[in-house]
């Protein structure tokens, strides 16, 4: 029986999103009288998923199908409504917007506090932070503040860093959408590395081509729900069809709406 | 209720000893001094200044101006600024503290209690400065300490309490309603003069007192005056019951903490 890294049970997540939204104590109590309405946004619907240790798994979906709140999730950002999530072993996130990293502080800086977050010892630190400026390529800049570095530094610099934490399991939402040509080249080689080193990738790509390449399997969320999963290829074709067919309907019904008018 | 139908386990955590944790707080105290004071030394100088060149205001306006007649109203006065400017700038920076790293929180699955831990790290190495500037000045002027002073230390360990309960309530209601930070500012405000800082609670009407009384800060301040500037020891009761009101506001302040951090991601 194979070894999961990561189980995912039933999990089921509403957002509430207010439709006035009172973020004041004062607008809150003077409408103390009037019943707040939501908009219930069902992120996730009960979603169960299984990544075996050392596989490398891509999950695809339309923007708002859940994909990354599962990741969120998974790495303990978000917490669910209900449902089991069971992560064996220490896990990286490098989700959408970067790392959490503070423009005021410096690059060193940064990576530092992430490392330490993510357990990096006291005795390792130093070494580890070394490396990750390195591999982002970005010695130069060690001491400069993270605001004085462009877009495509930054996305290195929290790639390197999410890589150097030493993680069984690194869940990674929409990286390789920034990054020139070789720094894309370089992220895959050390996702080569790692699968060899049997730790566990988890990718949120809208780049299929890259699913279909690099993954083991992958897995195709629909609003909330898991529509497919499998070998990438089969996968990526169910949701293409699926995009087709949703485009199709869109344009039949733009022609029909031509045709009343 | 929610708690139970939602479970994540990690088998193997990031953090295995309470030193793990402790050095996360350091490096989080580390950085979030940086992130404040990084373009002036000056910066972090003022916080320390700041309760000494008010001192220098209050004492000048109320002996000079208006003729306060208290026993050495310069130590009397000190202390209180002290005592009354840690709870201000910590709970002022520690109702901040998880705002200002919203980025972090929404990526990167910190313990989001040691955020504002750190924060009050942060103001309490402050603090501990300027306590000591107040001692080494109580003895240069030749006034030094009596017996009653060994009360000070469980009088500090209540401040705190009071002041991280505060802070920790605040920061996690502060992201849900942006305007508790003006509400709290209004407070503070109002708080200072309905604490004994300035003034000693004897010169209050009777009918009066009871602000005093209510008031746990105002319970603090009073107390160290009676230990370290008069050198008169405290009611045991009172200590007693100031010590339960700090415990209490602690345990609800970090109550209200865990309730609410869940969500507090989405509210970001």
């Amino acid at each position: 029986m194979p070894t999961y890294a990561i189980e995912v049970e039933e999990v089921r997540k509403t957002f509430r999103l207010p439709h006035e939204r009172h973020t004041t104590l004062a607008e809150r109590v003077l409408h103390v009288f009037r019943t707040m309405t939501y908009e219930r946004l069902e992120a996730l619907r009960g979603v169960s998923i299984k990544v075996e240790q050392g596989k490398f798994v891509g999950l695809i979906g339309r923007n708002g199908s859940g994909k990354s709140t599962l990741l969120k999730i998974i790495a303990g950002v978000l917490v669910g409504d209900s449902g089991h999530v069971t992560v064996r072993g220490s896990a990286s996130p490098l989700l959408e917007l970067g790392l959490g990293f503070h423009h005021e502080l410096t690059v060193r800086e940064n990576v530092e506090l992430y490392a330490t977050i993510l357990g990096c010892k006291r005795r390792e630190l130093a070494a580890r932070v070394t490396r990750a400026i390195e591999f982002a390529e970005l010695e130069r800049f060690e001491d400069a503040k993270l605001k004085n570095l462009s877009t495509g530094m930054r996305m290195r610099l929290a790639f390197a860093t999410a890589l150097q934490a030493h993680s069984e399991i690194f869940l990674l939402d929409e990286i390789l959408a920034v990054g020139d040509e070789i720094f894309q080249r370089k992220c895959f080689d050390t996702f080569h590395d790692l699968k060899k080193q049997g730790r566990t990738i988890v990718l949120v790509s809208h780049k299929l081509e890259h699913v279909e390449r690099f993954c083991d399997s992958a897995i195709y969320l629909e609003q909330g729900q898991v529509v497919a999963e499998g070998p990438p290829l089969p996968v990526i074709e169910k949701y293409l069809a699926a995009v087709e067919v949703a485009r199709i309907a869109k344009e039949k019904e733009k022609s029909r709406e031509a045709v009343v008018a | 209720m929610r708690e139970k139908e939602f479970q994540r386990v990690v088998t193997e955590g990031h953090y295995e000893s309470l030193g793990d944790y402790v050095w996360l707080l350091v490096q989080i105290a580390i950085k979030d001094f940086k992130m404040r004071y990084t373009h002036s030394f000056l910066g972090y100088a003022w916080s320390i200044v700041s309760p000494l060149s008010f001192f220098v205001i209050y004492y000048t306006v109320f002996t000079r101006f208006m003729d306060v007649r208290i026993g050495n109203y310069a130590g009397f006065l000190l202390l209180g600024m002290i005592l009354w400017n840690f709870f201000h700038e910590a709970t002022t920076n520690g109702t901040n503290s998880l705002l200002v790293r919203g980025d972090l929180l929404k990526n990167v699955p910190v313990p989001r209690e040691l955020l504002v831990y750190a924060s009050l790290l942060n103001s309490s190495i402050t603090f501990m400065i300027n306590l000591a500037i107040f001692f080494v000045a109580l003895f240069v002027t030749g006034h030094g300490v009596k017996a009653p002073a060994i009360c000070f230390p469980l009088l500090v360990v209540d401040h705190l309490l009071i002041t991280s309960g505060m802070a920790l309530m605040l920061s996690t209601l502060f992201v849900r309603f942006r305007d508790i930070g003006y509400l709290w500012a209004l407070c503070l405000q109002i708080g200072f003069w309905l604490t004994p800082v300035v003034y000693l609670d004897l010169m209050m009407p009777k009918d009066w007192l009871w602000i005093v009384t209510v008031n746990p800060v105002g319970r603090i301040i009073r107390d160290s005056h009676r230990v370290l500037v008069y050198g008169a020891w405290p009611g045991p009761r009172g200590l007693v019951i100031t010590t339960v009101i700090a415990i209490v506001i602690f345990a609800t302040g970090r109550t209200v903490f865990r309730r609410l951090q869940d969500r507090l991601a989405e509210h970001l």
